[in-house]
């Protein structure tokens, strides 16, 4: 059974965000010269196209899905310092793995974006980096004999969606400003403190709060 | 229903900052294995993970486009692409750690290995070849793509006290089975110590279980004294 079919979502969660890329909450200050536009995608229907790609081999749900994120991946991989000819061919190894992998895709862990964005993270590890990149499984923690208590994973999703926004924008500037860096650039806590000159122990007690607020934010 | 999780600003778990860089992807990968592991674990650092994938989706959906170079022929490049590549099944209902963990089978409890973990050593430490570093301490080697860091998994007997060292470099350990107590804190499986240059430490596996731990040192340890003049050599690090 396709577990797209069976997405604990309610109505209210499929309109969190109405226009993919329309709250600009961690968008940079750049302006957008002369971008052209891309397709607008709803987050229900991206699982929509993902299930199509997945059930039927769609491939005008896999276009569409092309026609949003090739270009959102290509400037992830060019604002790592990536050449454009290297992130053109990233940009078309993550989209095939969509294509390989949709089945796999579990829509009540995660939206289509999140998954395309750990996708694409691994493939520039794996390109400029030529090293592995150790994932965990989460049902592995089930199966250890430690006894913790296993969060309902439709339950985080519903609050990541509903509160991540909230969340951040709530950050003071600059542990947004850090948290933005971290992801957007490929440069560890210890290498954002040397280049800014922001003292380690200041980085870290950033990223310790905004953390620890992303966290409270979210339960609200 | 709330899943509450608590803040880790304990010296005993992992860190966020190095939870951002394995999200990130900054991490190298002995550091991204040690926290992988913590993941498998412990499920409240990974339902803080996971809403940092989250938050990196949002970027992905706020961020300023970039055409692709080739435009309209880069979609057709890859429908031309798509007949060569088989779409593959969703995986099993469950999990397939499970599937080949089923009681009765070879391996105890007690031997599983974290699934980071298994491409690297195998599904069983019992299997693990474990050689001696000093009466009470065994260690395996790990090999990872990143050569400049040491990794290794260290096996310590109950109640075993390792020399007194400090770091050169920053001095990762997960707890992986067992406990030990370092520096007035005590260690459980799924918690993590960074140690950095200052600390002195003198680790004591718990005394009735031992403690089994994965370890990434980033730099040589310093030895401390006599023993650890002695130890140094056999240690190779």
């Amino acid at each position: 059974m396709q577990l797209v079919m069976t997405v604990p979502w309610k109505p209210s969660m499929l309109w969190f965000r109405p226009i993919f890329g329309g709250s600009g909450v961690l968008s940079f200050e750049r302006p957008s010269r002369g971008v052209p536009r891309v397709p607008i995608l709803t987050a229900d229907h991206a699982v929509d196209l993902v299930a199509r790609v997945a059930n039927a081999a769609d491939r005008q749900a896999f276009s569409e899905l092309y026609q949003y994120y090739a270009p959102r991946l290509k400037a992830y991989c060019v604002q790592r310092g990536l050449a454009p000819g290297v992130a053109d061919e990233l940009v078309q190894e993550a989209m095939v793995i969509v294509w390989r992998k949709a089945a796999s895709f579990d829509a009540s862990r995660a939206t289509v974006s999140t998954w395309l964005f750990t996708i694409i993270r691994n493939k520039t590890i794996d390109r400029v980096r030529r090293e592995k990149r150790p994932d965990f499984a989460l049902a592995d923690a089930l199966q250890s004999d430690t006894p913790v208590e296993q969060p309902d994973s439709s339950v985080l999703l519903q609050e990541d969606i509903l509160g991540l926004d909230k969340a951040i924008t709530s950050l003071p500037e600059e542990q947004r400003a850090l948290i933005q860096k971290a992801f957007y650039e490929d440069k560890s806590h210890r290498q954002i403190a040397e280049e800014t000159g922001v003292p380690l122990g200041t980085v870290k007690s950033r990223i310790r709060l905004a953390l620890s607020r992303l966290r409270q934010l979210v339960l609200e | 229903m709330t899943a509450s999780v608590s803040v880790p600003l304990s010296q005993t778990q992992l860190p966020p900052e190095v939870l951002l860089d394995y999200a990130t992807g900054a991490a190298p990968e002995p550091i991204a294995l040690a926290v992988a592991t913590v993941l498998a674990l412990n499920p409240e650092q990974a339902a803080l993970y996971q809403r940092l994938n989250a938050l990196g989706g949002q970027l992905l959906d706020t961020i300023p486009t970039v055409p692709t170079s080739d435009e309209d022929e880069g979609l057709s490049r890859i429908l031309a692409r798509l007949d060569q590549e088989p779409q593959e099944a969703a995986p099993p209902e469950g999990d397939a750690d499970a599937a080949q963990e089923q009681p009765g089978a070879a391996q105890s409890l007690a031997s599983q290995v974290p699934f980071p973990l298994r491409s690297y050593i195998g599904a069983d430490f019992d299997r693990v070849a474990w050689h001696s570093v000093m009466p009470g301490v065994e260690e395996h080697v790990i090999k990872t793509g990143h050569t400049g860091y040491r990794c290794f998994l260290m096996r310590i007997a109950p109640g075993k006290a390792m020399p007194r060292h400090t770091h050169k470099g920053l001095e990762f350990t997960v707890v992986l089975q067992g406990a030990y107590a370092a520096a007035d804190h005590h260690f459980g499986v799924g918690d993590m110590e960074v140690a950095d240059p200052q600390v002195l430490h003198k680790p004591i596996a718990d005394s009735r279980q031992g403690c089994l731990c994965l370890a990434v040192l980033t730099a040589p340890l310093r030895l401390k004294g006599a023993l650890g003049w002695l130890v140094n050599p056999f240690l190779r690090i």
